[in-house]
């Protein structure tokens, strides 16, 4: 089983419509696949998927302690069940390490090939950590320079996020502290320089470090293009990532814009299950086989 | 003069083992074009690890795997890199599409690839040979638009013309 997880940063690049596709074109490919709607602060699949009023959320998991996999319904989706997220909640925020960890130990165990988290916008500790623990990591970004600077900014704090927390499993927050309050000292001008010094002096931290890079790999989705001449941005975004910021990325494909999206029969109909979204099943299925692909050697 | 080895330099171009010369080019030429533009719209200027100092450094890092490669491939010198032709007038048809497209040294098969348009739509394109294109003027529209944009033309500045001249023809018919 596989744990996705897509974030991307910048809010309304389409995070939950690529999570949303991505489960459906998984599951019309024989997958069985359940959507966890981890957008805090904007949970919307349930109406992706045509369900009007979601019974069960994913706050009473953390709120009331049901087991995770109690929450999962089913969609009118073959193959594509949902933990929705909690519409009626007021305040989500500050969900405890602790908590995190469970909901990936609960996740884990999810009877299902792949899990989808649609984790939402923005640059908190819950979006960075679940992002950093997820098996296949998605960001998704739209042609243009905000959506594109901002996903920078979210993968650069992938970047320090994970740093700090292998400085504290290896037990060397407070050292690092020092080095960086006395970097002049030490001769270090950037974030590069400082781990390569924290490098050099513990092969342990090295060593984690190595480990925790080894599972990064970012598949970058390009939504919302509204010609093809635009397809090259993800492609180049993808190579700025590693070359700017030395991440590892790949560019996973592109999604058309479709403008009609919403005109749907009646909204008992899963958005993608009507005409108008022709294209962007086409898209997502494409963008859904190249990362498989892409993951298909990994363990 | 330089350390780099093969695979990295493979890497940097993002090219694989089996990659032509030619891809290798082109490659090259889409990196110096993509990264040598300060507006372009995947850079985040305002941000430390985008600096003009590190565009530059990457910008090196190209050439230098542009070098490696070509040695691999020649054992000599690198051809000097073709520059983006200065255009003092610009192309209106298709032929003269195709030229600036050849003096860049981009095929046909690297373009469809670039922008996804099948390469025979393209070469119909380039040879004004209309009824060979889809019947739709959005699609010849998208397709003319995904094209001067690979190559880096100004597609409000000479598409209009173009379209200008495929509605009268299909006006005609």
């Amino acid at each position: 089983m596989r744990i996705w997880a897509v974030g991307g940063g910048k809010g309304g690049t389409g995070k939950s419509l690529v999570s949303h596709g991505l489960g459906a074109r998984l599951a019309d490919r024989g997958a069985s696949v359940i959507l966890v709607d981890a957008d805090f602060g904007g949970p919307n699949q349930h109406t992706y998927c045509g369900l009007r009023k979601p019974e069960r959320t994913l706050g009473q998991f953390f709120d009331e302690k049901v087991p995770l996999a109690d929450l999962v319904v089913e969609t009118r989706i073959q193959g594509l069940r949902l933990v929705s997220g909690n519409v009626n909640a007021q305040n989500t925020d500050g969900i405890t390490f602790a908590q995190k960890a469970k909901l990936f130990r609960h996740l884990r165990k999810l009877p299902a090939d792949h899990v989808i988290l649609d984790l939402g916008a923005g640059t908190s500790y819950d979006v960075l950590d679940s992002f950093l623990e997820a098996d296949v990591q998605v960001c998704v970004i739209a042609p243009d320079a905000l959506a594109i600077e901002n996903v920078y900014l979210f993968l650069k704090n992938v970047k320090y996020r994970q740093m700090t927390r292998v400085l504290s499993e290896t037990g060397l927050r407070d050292r690092a502290r020092e080095v960086w309050k006395h970097r002049t000292d030490h001769g270090i001008a950037t974030v590069d320089q400082f781990l390569d010094h924290l490098r050099a002096g513990h092969p342990e931290f090295a060593e984690r470090m190595d480990g925790a890079r080894a599972r990064l790999s970012i598949q970058l989705v390009l939504n919302q293009i509204r010609d093809m001449g635009q397809a090259e941005v993800g492609v180049a975004v993808s190579g700025a990532i590693q070359r700017f910021l030395g991440l590892p990325a790949v560019c996973a494909g592109h999604v058309r814009h479709e403008k009609d999206l919403w005109r749907r029969p009646n909204p008992d109909t899963p958005v993608l299950h009507h005409g108008a979204a022709f294209t962007l099943r086409q898209d997502l299925d494409a963008v859904a086989g190249a990362i498989l692909a892409a993951r298909a050697d990994q363990p | 003069m330089t350390g780099m080895e093969e695979a990295r330099a493979r890497a940097l171009l993002e090219v694989g083992p089996g990659a032509s010369l030619e891809e290798i080019h082109q490659a090259h030429q889409r990196l110096r074009r993509l990264l040598g533009d300060p507006q372009g719209l995947f850079l985040a200027p305002g941000m430390d690890e985008f600096s003009e100092e590190a565009t530059a450094r990457v910008l090196a890092e190209v050439e230098e795997a542009f070098q490696v490669l070509c040695r691999v491939h020649q054992g000599a010198s690198p051809p000097a890199p073709r520059p983006t032709p200065v255009l003092e007038v610009l192309p209106r048809t298709g032929v003269e599409l195709r030229k600036v497209r050849e003096q860049m040294g981009l095929t046909l098969a690297f373009l469809a690839q670039e922008t996804c348009v099948r390469e025979d739509f393209l070469a119909a394109l380039e040879a004004d040979d209309f009824v060979r294109l889809p019947p739709v003027s959005v699609s010849v529209r998208g397709f003319l638009g995904a094209y001067l944009t690979a190559l880096g033309l100004p597609a409000e500045s000479i598409a209009p013309a173009y379209m200008a001249r495929y509605e009268a023809w299909r006006a005609g018919r």
